[in-house]
């Protein structure tokens, strides 16, 4: 296993140059290459990660769903395609808790020259900025919407309350546009968040009741 | 239209059932969530027939996940959805609001998985049950109308096309699968069918 690791080590000695995350894993999950970026991304430094089983670390790995996946590589050679949305915290210590960088990855199959078999390479992107870019515009697009929805609706309401609308002159009810009549009260309360509560005002007190409010009292 | 032995249809269509249920129980672990997938039929199509099959879908946009393979044989796997369809079962498998569905980078590279798992099992089926060796490409989306599609299809190229129905939740959504196939490559692929012996 030493010699596999040092003839990878030796052909893959620029992709720590890369800024993107590299991993190459055997078919037992042995992690086999651990480049600088993911050292940086994932807080876990090469000489630990080496030659143990990925899981170790993270815990996705050791999950039968995630093992199953990346067993089609080791014996096809499919490709997997490990989305960030689905997978937050593919590359974090404990469930649940994603990464404080988002990460997707792809796997593609690397053949073993001498056995059957692949190995899987695991290329790991950060889509911090990206997926934060993605969230502002989708905040903004929902913002929109809302203050959209919002103005059509006091649009509506100006549109009602600023209509012509035809009234008696003697006893004050409206017409509808069916040519029914209604008290002005309930026309408005029906057509306007406008609601009302009756009272009586003093000019209309004496003139109702003058026995009760005469008018020195009315006007004081 | 293509027509082959009805022996050598069953195999196929077996071939792409075993493919989506494996896809399909994939699916199901990586979400846990009860997804239903089901292939009702499989043809072979001409590339004539296929863009006529495109066109008369009524899709404004699709979209669309494919790789290439090589090996034995070689062609293209891909998955095809309407684009606002795709935005409803990404919503749906990722717990989004389904009144404000996005197709955006996140969305994509989510469909991506998704068509990666199907097409992965599809392809994984076939190389399994028939003992046959590929290498493939990465997976990639892409979105364009029926006819920029039809720009891809080669003419002399044959066409494994099976319609596809996800259920999730109480979501319904079809999908398309297609496998890009050149003439040698189908007999290739008729040639490892294990009715191939029964055929005159």
């Amino acid at each position: 296993m030493r010699q596999v690791h040092e003839r990878i080590e030796a052909f893959v000695r620029w992709w720590d140059h890369l800024p993107i995350g590299l991993c190459v894993l055997d078919a037992d999950f042995q992690v086999l290459y651990w480049n600088r970026c993911l050292e940086l991304w994932t807080g876990r430094e090469r000489e630990h990660v080496l030659a143990q089983d990925i899981g170790t670390y993270f815990h996705r790995f050791r999950e039968r769903q995630y093992r199953d996946r990346m067993s089609f590589t080791f014996a096809n050679g499919t490709p997997i395609v490990f989305s960030y949305q689905l997978h937050p915290d593919l590359f974090s210590d404990a469930p649940g808790v994603p990464n404080s960088r988002a990460l997707r990855a792809t796997v593609t199959a690397i053949p073993k020259e001498e056995a059957q078999g692949y190995w899987a390479l695991v290329v790991v992107e950060n889509v911090t900025e990206l997926n934060q870019r993605i969230e502002q515009y989708r905040a903004m697009h929902k913002r929109a919407l809302e203050e959209m929805a919002a103005r059509e609706e006091a649009l509506a309401e100006i549109r009602v309350l600023s209509g012509l609308l035809p009234i008696c002159c003697v006893c004050k009810s409206v017409r509808d546009d069916r040519g029914y009549w209604h008290q002005v009260e309930a026309y408005i309360a029906k057509h306007s968040e406008a609601s009302f509560s009756h009272g009586i005002c003093p000019k209309c007190q004496h003139r109702m009741y003058p026995e009760f409010f005469p008018v020195e009292e009315t006007e004081s | 239209m293509i027509t082959l032995r009805a022996e050598q249809m069953d195999c196929l269509a077996e071939l792409v059932n075993v493919g989506v249920g494996r896809g399909a129980s994939v699916l199901n672990s990586i979400l846990q969530s009860h997804i239903r997938l089901q292939v009702p039929s499989v043809q072979l199509l001409t590339c004539e027939e296929l863009r006529s099959e495109l066109s008369t879908t009524g899709v404004e946009r699709f979209a669309q996940v494919e790789f290439g393979f090589s090996g034995e044989f070689s062609g293209r796997a891909q998955m095809l959805f309407d684009r606002s369809d795709a935005e409803k079962l990404v919503s749906a498998l990722t717990g989004a609001p389904q009144d404000d569905p996005h197709m955006d980078a996140l969305g994509s590279d989510t469909l991506c998985e998704v068509g990666n798992v199907v097409l992965n099992a599809l392809m994984g089926s076939i190389s399994n049950m028939l003992n046959l060796y590929f290498v493939y490409t990465v997976p990639e989306y892409k979105e364009g109308n029926a006819e920029e599609l039809a720009t891809q299809f080669a003419e002399e190229a044959v066409f494994l096309y099976a319609h596809a129905w996800f259920e999730v939740e109480q979501l319904s959504v079809e999908g398309t699968l297609i496998v890009f196939l050149g003439v040698r490559a189908l007999d290739n692929l008729l040639a490892a069918l294990p009715c191939h012996e029964t055929v005159s």
